[in-house]
């Protein structure tokens, strides 16, 4: 009987191994693109931060417009390094949990430097002044057919994957990232169609585009960072998920009131009267159920096995990122109050605060738990050095700390400015003016945060890691190979 | 393993299906776009597409008529010249807007020969210099 289940086991480790190394390309591949992008568009978030609080810096210079380097920081954030990042987690998820290997490696390879290429084009065709105007959606209009047939090309082998997986059952991770990989192209085709293809009324793209920005945040990267989650808890804590109808309730409440919201941004424009705005201020209060659900189950998870929380950087990385989406559940309903919180925060910089807690204070400290999960198993190494993974989780903490609440609370003091109109309009300029210097501060304060981390993944991909099977800081390596554990019926 | 669930026919038929779903919903817009398609069916429709085709005639002649390089060249040379022109002073009493500094010392102006032995101080600095306001009470409702 034990050599049976050793046999058995043997098997899935040799399985395991298969699968990572069919995937390594691609998924480093993946990452390191990811990173380079990400520090591109910290350098640009810097440049159009300055610009805020000092109008003259760069002013000679129409490349470094802030129209232009805004739009270009937001948008290879999004293209350049979370779809890059979530392409790398999900290919190696969805392979892992299926227990099938990659056998389209290099496809996904050339569709990974198709993407790179088609997202730069779109980048200096932004700083060259030819962007759409509209916000996530800002390459010129060339560039999304590119991404989407990347985008095929990438993830329709994950769709193969699962088809064919071994076992009957599914774990909540492939949920969020099966749904996630459908709901992507409803929302691209959806919006880049009816913006750039069909004619229609100037005041309906722009409720559109408000539809895209709130779909792809939480129908694409925030169940993408989920799925990772729900993967890495049990995972690492050696513990199940605790409740199943929790996991089940947090995703059917996502699916259903998530699409709805987005049109709040429209709020006091002749869109429909009142009703498509206060829908999507109510659908986007009602998130914090699935959020504030996945991450009270997530978290249970991890703390019932609370001795591997301190040794395990994976585990910190994603206890962030899901402190990052509590908060942002209490901003869903705090900043889209019809009648209060809405009319104060509707212009004002609590809106790119809101993004950013989205995009970089709960997905990308999932992603980057994720990596430092991923990484060692396919390059066969460990991670070199933990004071780069410590200087990296805590000043990229601070910062994004730093940047969220300073653009969430400075948001309601510039809505308050704004409101009070016996006063100039300067006056406004003077209540923000700090706030952007914090956030100069704060992305600088990123910025160095991924400098440790960029250089350890390179050193990762140069094959400079550490040759030893037991994962850095934590205890004993057995953990790492145990089968995911099943939740709780 | 069961050996039905992965073989090539399986993965062959999956692929065309994952394709399928994604461009499902490309068909879906077109067809949704294409059977809402309606020709002018009121004046504010029949305006409309004049108006379009107008604002198009006018894109073209404006990029003819206003190429990016003349209008980079003009800029460095009417910024030049901004600092140097004088404002044109106000001379009709129409010209006045209500409730600005000027108006303020035009109905001093005319109130103070009414007045008997007040003169009203001559406006420091000149008369573009612009002058604190006091703020508007909002009206009662």
């Amino acid at each position: 009987m034990s050599s049976t289940s050793s046999t058995a086991e043997l098997s899935d480790v040799t399985l395991r191994s298969g699968i990572d190394r069919s995937l390594r390309h691609p998924v480093m591949f993946f990452l390191t693109s990811a990173a380079a992008w990400l520090a591109v568009s910290i350098l640009l978030a810097i440049v159009a931060s300055v610009k805020v609080h000092w109008p003259q810096f760069m002013d000679d210079c129409e490349y470094a417009s802030y129209g232009r380097v805004f739009a270009a920081h937001t948008n290879t954030l999004i293209y350049g390094w979370g779809f890059q990042a979530g392409f790398g987690v999900l290919i190696w998820l969805m392979a892992r949990m299926s227990r099938q290997e990659c056998r389209a490696a290099g496809t996904i390879l050339t569709a990974g430097h198709v993407w790179n290429l088609v997202v730069s084009l779109g980048t200096l065709g932004l700083l060259d002044g030819r962007g759409t105007g509209m916000p996530w959606m800002e390459f010129p209009a060339f560039v999304w057919p590119g991404l989407l047939l990347c985008y095929l090309t990438i993830v329709v082998w994950s769709f193969i994957q699962f088809r064919v997986r071994k076992g009957e059952r599914t774990h909540v991770a492939q949920w969020y990232l099966l749904a996630a990989m459908i709901w992507f192209p409803w929302i691209f085709i959806t919006a880049n169609g009816l913006l750039f293809c069909a004619s229609g009324h100037p005041l309906m793209a722009a409720a559109i585009n408000a539809w895209f920005k709130s779909a792809l945040m939480f129908l694409y990267f925030i169940p993408i960072a989920l799925g990772t989650a729900y993967y890495l808890a049990p995972k690492l804590s050696g513990r199940p998920i605790p409740s199943t109808s929790l996991a089940r309730l947090g995703f059917w409440s996502l699916a259903v009131v998530a699409p709805w919201a987005g049109m709040q941004k429209l709020a006091g424009s002749p869109l429909s009267g009142v009703f498509l705005p206060y829908l999507g201020a109510a659908a986007t209060a009602l998130l914090a159920i699935p959020l504030v659900t996945a991450a009270a189950n997530i978290l249970r998870t991890i703390f019932s096995s609370e001795e591997k929380l301190p040794k395990s950087p994976a585990l910190h990385f994603t206890l962030a990122g899901l402190m990052g989406l509590l908060l942002l559940a209490v901003a869903a309903i705090a900043l889209n109050l019809p009648g209060s919180s809405l009319k104060l925060t509707q212009f004002s910089i609590s809106g790119y605060g809101f993004e950013i807690l989205a995009l970089y204070g709960c997905f990308s400290f999932m992603m980057f738990g994720a990596v430092y999960f991923i990484v060692p198993r396919i390059t066969c190494s460990e991670w070199v050095s933990s004071r780069f993974i410590n200087m990296h989780f805590f000043f990229s903490v601070y910062g994004i700390v730093a940047i969220a609440f300073g653009a969430l609370f400075g948001g309601f003091i510039q809505g308050s400015a704004q409101e009070a109109w016996l006063q100039p309009w300067e006056s406004v300029t003077d209540v923000v003016r700090p706030y952007a210097a914090v956030s100069t501060f704060a992305w600088c304060v990123i910025l160095f945060s991924n400098i440790f981390f960029f250089i350890h993944l390179a050193m990762m991909w140069m094959g400079l890691g550490r040759r030893d099977s037991n994962p850095i800081l934590l205890d004993s390596p057995a953990d790492m190979s145990a089968p995911i554990p099943q939740p709780n019926p | 393993m069961d050996p039905t669930r992965d073989n090539p026919l399986l993965r062959f038929n999956t692929f065309w299906w994952a394709v399928w779903t994604f461009l499902m919903f490309a068909v879906l817009l077109a067809a949704v776009i294409l059977f809402n398609r309606k020709p002018p069916s009121n004046l504010e429709d029949a305006a409309a597409v004049a108006r379009y085709a107008t604002k198009e005639k006018l894109g073209v002649a404006q990029a003819a008529a206003l190429p990016a390089a003349e209008i980079a060249a003009a800029i460095a040379k009417v910024a030049a010249a901004l600092p140097a022109a004088k404002p044109t002073a106000v001379e009709l009493p129409e010209q006045v807007v209500p409730g600005s500094p000027t108006a303020f010392k035009l109905a001093a102006d005319t109130a103070a020969p009414a007045a008997a032995g007040v003169s009203a101080p001559p406006a420091a600095g000149g008369k573009n210099t612009p002058t604190a306001t006091p703020p508007v009470a909002p009206a009662k409702p």
